[in-house]
């Protein structure tokens, strides 16, 4: 399934997959086993991280204790802080995210589907592709301003191109194997579309989907970084303009735990709506 | 003996892959493991060469126990189905692994290489790379590399099974050649019969993670112990009451029989052999050209058996009448088969004043 | 037949791309036309900007600083994370112990780290090199480990059966294995590389690519801006060519494509 074009992403997700398994088909007793297994080894370096913070030998600015950072996650829960900065963020995103993900499917799809448009869409793709996100941002803020529209755009830059990539790889791949099988039993273009290229392209469309999820998850803490003065990134800036260390971990668990979360729930989504494909196709 | 299994048991999950397997191996043999797909005679191969470990049961090489020896220690040489041949490696390194490992010097792993090359008859191929070969060349390159360090013992597991038809032809005759000509005492698996039975000394027929029989493929093939043995080398026909056909009476409960086609004796309505009263009447149903040959199935009292005609005896059609002989027949009782000839045939083997 | 001739020549040129840089050239120039240089500099005052920013020095020096951190956490990423992703592929023991931190870490994007290392490391080039490191690493490691944990059965067995231990097997066949996921792990953290230091280089400033793109519009001189990123791009895409082309040629026989 994956190509040169793809190989980035994709192949790295994957692997991960891989290594600790997929967790859908194993009987609950492993899973429960792969479960503690993940939570070991964190746990013990919280313990010996709390250890050494208690002893004295780490600065509390650099590095404070577990205790410290748990508290400090307590306050801004009880004090409504991180659920304006959330929302904001979660706003911010779902805007970007959908459209994003709207014009890179209509693009993949059309792409995908002739090879004219292909042609003539796929090296602005690429150049888009070629400057990095960060590199994008100082003219979106330029052109845009720092308000919101322009951290939506930045955020739609970062999810166009893995849902692009994804879905014309998708179309392109359906296309060669029953393309031909169509044209002998002279299915109706509609038909064709619906029922033989769609559900092919579905899983590649998924994982470019998953992938740009994950892409407008950073790349709105980094808008939020380099200008504006709301949502999570501006206050991570925030914690280290001020020296709040403990403040600062605490965002980061919370900045690192939502990006598990929307990838392992996009993944089940994934699995779930899928799982007729993996009965009846192949 | 000198590779021994003795009651080696192996089981994967729910399969049981070798059910209390014995058998010994002389010195110098080259041998066959034949059965069908998932018939345990790949795994007994690896438990030769300790890829996989039996989970009872004791196996010898040249009489010491190697149940707890590593493959490295072991001293096996083993001949991949895929080759397994090290791709970043020239054809000269390939083959020189084993000796590295060995630690011999430059000079000797030199003269080796040379050797075995030519032996494969493949001279002058050292720099390449195994993407550059053909399935048949690096079939003959992962032998000189098992071959390299001097093992006791050659496993060769389907090794012609990734290649084109022809070429494995050649290979297998090759192959028994050149085993010859070192005189290494080798097993092979194989699932295809011919192969079998025209380059090994002797086979041991698997099936279901049992042995169901050794020994030389004519033996096997003439008297075969249990009614998978019979069925799976050569074709024939199981038929239900073998007592309908003439010459055969009812011998103990077993009524079903194996036919083997070669057995059969057809002649022609009209020819003067076949009005001896011995012969009785049959009825051709199928007659499918093989070549050389016409297959022909015949209904014989009710009974439908398998029979070759010389092209000798004309074009044979469907509704044709002939005279029909069965010469001998293996009566099957579950475990076993014995060989039943002919009544007719006690007498001094004349039929006809 | 005359169609058919009118579309082959039509493929040609739709096929070498020019038409979308025409239309895009095309584009760029009448939007800018009506936009001031502020906001939208015209293609030729691009490339004005970047003539003089490439005769007085300037961008030499950012080009240079923006490699120099490029090829040290690059550099450190590759010295630290193929090692343990050989380890971690090879010993359960370490795959126990590396596994979940890989996981955890994995959802905690380099530029969130940014304060965290400002913290650490001071406004200083070691953050920006730390952030680097970071970014590169897992990529790098990531497809060692696969490279590792793909390796073909066959090739372990065939050397096993010749007489070698589980150590020079581990060397001789494994790791030759892993080469080409090893490969694409280095290029994917190269680009991972470079997308990082620009980010690293806006937050935190000082020299480089980054930041000249990022005061660049800060003082509004956008064509300035412009060049800066049509040099960056550049530089991404050559890199990676160069690293793909390099990696095809030494590596040819390891099976890297």
């Amino acid at each position: 399934m994956a190509k040169e074009m793809t190989a980035e992403l994709p192949v790295k997700q994957k692997t991960i997959k891989n290594l600790t398994g997929d967790f859908s088909s194993d009987k609950l007793g492993l899973r429960l086993a792969a479960l503690i297994n993940t939570l070991a080894v964190p746990i013990l370096l919280l313990i010996v991280w709390q250890i050494l913070s208690g002893s004295g030998l780490l600065l509390e600015v650099i590095l404070p204790s577990p205790l410290k950072v748990v508290k400090a996650l307590v306050k801004i829960i009880s004090d409504g802080t991180l659920a304006k900065d959330l929302a904001i963020s979660g706003k911010r995103v779902l805007i970007g995210y959908l459209w994003g993900a709207g014009i890179a499917l209509i693009l993949g799809v059309v792409s995908g589907l002739n090879k004219v448009v292909e042609r003539v869409v796929s090296p602005i793709i690429n150049v888009i592709r070629q400057i990095p996100l960060y590199a994008w941002m100082p003219l979106i803020i330029l052109w845009f301003g720092i308000g919101e529209v322009s951290k939506e755009l930045i955020i739609a830059r970062g999810v166009l191109i893995p849902i692009f990539l994804n879905t014309l790889q998708g179309i392109k791949g359906v296309q060669v194997e029953y393309c031909e099988l169509a044209e002998v039993l002279e299915l109706k273009r509609s038909i064709f579309l619906r029922k033989i290229v769609l559900p092919s392209a579905v899983s590649s469309i998924f994982t470019g989907l998953r992938l740009g999820a994950g892409n407008a998850w950073m790349a709105v803490v980094a808008a939020e970084m380099l200008g504006g003065l709301t949502g999570l990134g501006y206050a991570l800036m925030k914690s280290r303009e001020f020296l709040w260390s403990d403040n600062l971990i605490a965002l980061m668990v919370v900045i690192g735990v939502i990006g598990v979360a929307i990838d392992v729930i996009l993944h089940q989504i994934e699995q779930r709506s899928l799982k007729w494909k993996r009965k009846t196709v192949k | 003996m000198y590779v021994e299994l003795k009651n080696v048991n192996k089981r994967f999950g729910d399969c049981q892959a070798s059910d209390n397997v014995s058998f010994g191996i002389e010195k110098g043999k080259l041998i066959g493991l034949l059965g069908p797909s998932g018939s345990g005679k790949t795994t007994i191969l690896r438990m030769i060469a300790g890829l996989e470990k039996q989970d009872s049961g004791d196996i010898y090489i040249n009489g010491s126990l190697v149940n707890d020896l590593s493959p490295s220690q072991r001293g096996v040489g083993f001949v991949f189905q895929n080759y397994a041949l090290f791709p970043y490696l020239t054809v000269y390194d390939n083959i020189a692994y084993g000796l590295k490992v060995q630690k011999k010097d430059k000079e000797y792993i030199n003269k080796r290489v040379t050797e075995l090359l030519e032996l494969v008859n493949l001279p002058g191929l050292e720099k390449r790379y195994p993407d550059q070969l053909s399935g048949g060349q690096k079939q003959r390159i992962a032998l000189a590399r098992a071959l390299a360090p001097e093992p006791e013992l050659l496993l060769l597991d389907e090794p012609f099974a990734a290649i084109d038809a022809k070429v494995r032809q050649e290979l297998r005759t090759w192959l028994r050649e050149t085993i010859d000509k070192i005189g290494i005492t080798s097993i092979f698996v194989t699932h295809d019969q011919d192969e079998a039975i025209e380059v090994a000394d002797e086979i041991v027929i698997t099936n279901l993670g049992k042995v169901e029989q050794v020994g030389d493929p004519v033996n096997i093939y003439l008297y075969p112990k249990t009614p998978f043995a019979a069925q799976f080398i050569g074709k024939s026909t199981i038929i239900d009451d073998y007592d309908v056909l003439k010459g055969f009476d009812k011998e103990g409960d077993d009524t079903r029989a194996i036919i083997r086609p070669e057995f059969v004796e057809l002649e022609s309505l009209n020819s003067v052999k076949g009005q001896d009263p011995s012969y009785e009447d049959g009825i051709v149903e199928q007659s499918i050209f093989r070549g050389h040959y016409f297959e022909v199935i015949l209904d014989v009292n009710g009974i439908k058996i398998k029979a070759n005609s010389q092209l000798v005896n004309g074009p044979l059609k469907a509704g044709d009448k002939v005279r029909v002989l069965v010469d001998q027949l293996y009566i099957l009782d579950n475990e076993s088969t014995r060989v039943v000839k002919n009544k007719s045939r006690d007498d001094s083997g004349q039929y006809f004043i | 037949m005359a169609t058919k001739e009118k579309t082959g020549i039509v493929e040609k040129i739709l096929r070498c791309g020019i038409i979308s840089w025409i239309i895009f050239f095309t584009l760029w120039a009448f939007a800018a036309f009506n936009y001031d240089e502020i906001f939208l500099p015209s293609p030729i005052e691009t490339w004005k900007a970047l003539v003089k920013v490439i005769s007085d020095g300037t961008l030499g020096a950012d080009i240079i600083a923006s490699l120099g951190r490029i090829g040290k956490g690059w550099g450190l990423a590759i010295l630290t994370a193929i090692p343990i992703g050989l380890l971690t592929g090879h010993f359960k023991c370490v795959r126990w112990l590396v596994e979940p931190l890989l996981n955890l870490l994995r959802f905690i994007p380099a530029i969130a780290l940014t304060s965290m290392f400002l913290i650490w490391f001071g406004v200083d080039d070691k953050s920006k090199v730390a952030l680097i490191l970071y970014a590169a690493f897992f990529p790098i490691l990531v497809n060692t480990i696969a490279g590792v944990v793909t390796t073909d059965k066959s090739l372990v067995e065939a050397a096993s059966c010749m007489g070698a231990g589980r150590i020079r097997v581990f060397f001789t066949v494994i790791v030759p294995s892993s080469v080409p996921n090893i490969f694409t792990g280095v290029r994917l953290g190269l680009s991972s590389s470079i997308i990082c230091v620009i980010a690293a280089e806006m937050l935190v400033g000082g020299d480089g690519l980054g930041y000249l793109i990022q005061s660049s519009r800060m003082y509004y001189k956008t064509s300035w801006a412009f060049a800066g990123i049509i040099t960056l791009a550049l530089i991404g895409f050559i890199a990676d060519r160069l690293l793909s082309f390099v990696g095809k040629k030494l590596l040819k026989h390891f099976g890297v494509k």
